[in-house]
């Protein structure tokens, strides 16, 4: 170095200097290539893998997806199924229960009937006894009339004690009979 | 020179000549990562065979297994996929979110491209991560600013270079402020940055393991009791480091991962801030 240069002409820049301006020409040429070759032959093929690797386990999940969706729809039916026969069930037993209630009435009803028309038939009955008896009575209560008329006048001209006697006789017999008039 | 002082203090400690031993020990250095043309030309060396070799390898793989990707992963797919899933969910997705598809193939080229030729720094036959010949790790970077640009492009339109260097959320009296230090920051920091820190932890492990199995091949080899040690504990020495040059590989196999897990996730970050609506 001379005292007239400021800045040595040369930097010995060592090993941080390329031997040949080849190396780079060639570092650039290898990387240039190996990006081409990957870009085009290499990668495509594993993109290609890895999106049908995607797609497949995507597929897995969807088949998975499904049969859930599926055993859901199964259960909700079934529920459904329950809760119809519940419903149903229940209607019946409802419908059970009033049959019986308005059974029992019509029942009753028909039991009170009955009964009405048995008192109604003893009643007519016991009047239509009466009245057969009433008359018998009466029908006697003539002959025994005549009867006890004849005596009296058969008797009447012998004694007036005996003809007493048998009114009050006669009295007594017809106090003796339990009969009354309603 | 630091070399030249180590060297007269503690000579037995340094012995960079054959005064010592046998042969001239010849430290790892700068030479060991500039290699020579092949075939009669200056461009073709060995880094480049690597680059060339690791793409064959991965396009190699990747194309056929691709091909045959089923719904339900084989044996052999399960490790294809399970590096092509952890680039495309770990990083592309959590990183840009919705949309992420479209650079997910940029993004898993490159952290496989990365990856690979940082492991042929601990690998048989390579010996030697492509990165750190800082060259190849320029041209990677460049693509990837190019590619994150034209992924704003496309998503924006040409407005999209505005909204990086204005940012609708700043008050325009600080746009004199604002655009140069955007334009810093896109343009010039960031592949500045993706570039060394790539670079640096490649070339730096490479030197570390170099350091320890050839300064360790070398006491094995060439070390005596000249150096002012028994011999057996040089020999001792010489293996002892080869043990710990053993560890810095594996922890290098760790770097070059940790590296170009780095390197994708920061490239999917940009492409992010490039593409979102906000920004």
């Amino acid at each position: 170095m001379t005292s007239g240069a400021l800045y040595p002409l040369e930097i010995n820049l060592g090993p941080l200097a390329p031997h040949h301006l080849s190396e780079v020409i060639v570092g650039i040429v290898v990387a240039g290539l190996i990006w081409f070759c990957f870009a085009k032959f290499i990668s495509p093929n594993f993109d290609a893998m890895y999106q049908e690797r995607a797609r497949l386990i995507e597929g897995g999940i969807e088949l998975a997806e499904k049969a859930q969706s599926e055993a859901e729809e199964m259960r909700k039916k079934y529920e459904e199924q329950l809760a119809t026969a519940d419903a149903e069930a229940s209607s019946v037993r409802e419908q059970a229960r009033a049959e019986a209630a308005s059974e029992r009435t019509r029942m009753r009803a028909e039991t009170q009937a009955e009964k009405d028309r048995l008192l109604e038939q003893t009643r007519n009955a016991i009047a239509a006894e009466r009245d057969t008896v009433e008359n018998q009575i009466r029908t006697e209560m003539g002959g025994v009339a005549t009867a006890l008329a004849s005596k009296i006048v058969g008797e009447s001209l012998e004694d007036d004690e005996r003809a007493k006697r048998t009114v009050e006789r006669f009295l007594a017999e017809l106090a003796s009979v339990p009969a009354q008039r309603a | 020179m630091v070399k030249v002082r180590f060297a007269q203090a503690w000579p037995q400690l340094l012995p960079l000549d054959g005064e010592h031993g046998g042969e001239d020990y010849v430290p790892p250095s700068l030479e060991d990562f500039d290699f020579e043309g092949l075939f009669g030309t200056d461009w073709i060396n060995k880094p480049m065979l690597q680059l060339v070799i690791s793409v064959i390898l991965i396009l190699g793989l990747m194309i056929p297994a691709s091909r045959k990707l089923t719904v339900v992963p084989k044996k052999w797919q399960f490790a294809v996929e399970y590096v092509y899933d952890f680039v495309r969910t770990s990083i592309a997705r959590t990183t840009i979110g919705h949309g992420y598809e479209k650079y997910t193939p940029f993004l898993v080229g490159m952290f496989m491209l990365i990856l690979i030729n940082n492991w042929f720094g601990e690998f048989f036959y390579f010996m030697f991560p492509t990165f750190s010949n800082i060259g190849y790790t320029m041209g990677l970077v460049l693509t990837v600013i190019v590619f994150v640009i034209s992924s704003g492009i496309r998503q924006h339109g040409i407005k999209s270079i505005r909204m990086t260097l204005m940012p609708s959320s700043v008050p325009v009296y600080l746009a004199p402020l604002v655009i140069p230090l955007e334009f810093m920051s896109n343009y010039i920091t960031r592949p500045l940055t993706l570039t060394v820190r790539l670079f640096g932890n490649m070339f730096a492990g490479h030197l570390g393991v170099m350091v320890f199995v050839v300064g360790g091949g070398w006491l094995i080899s060439e070390g005596t009791s000249a150096i002012g040690f028994p011999t057996a504990i040089v020999k001792g020495a010489g293996f002892g480091a080869i043990l710990l040059g053993m560890l810095v590989i594996g922890i290098e196999l760790f770097i070059g991962f940790m590296q170009a897990y780095l390197f994708t996730l920061l490239t999917a970050n940009y492409i992010s801030q490039a593409v979102s609506e906000g920004h």
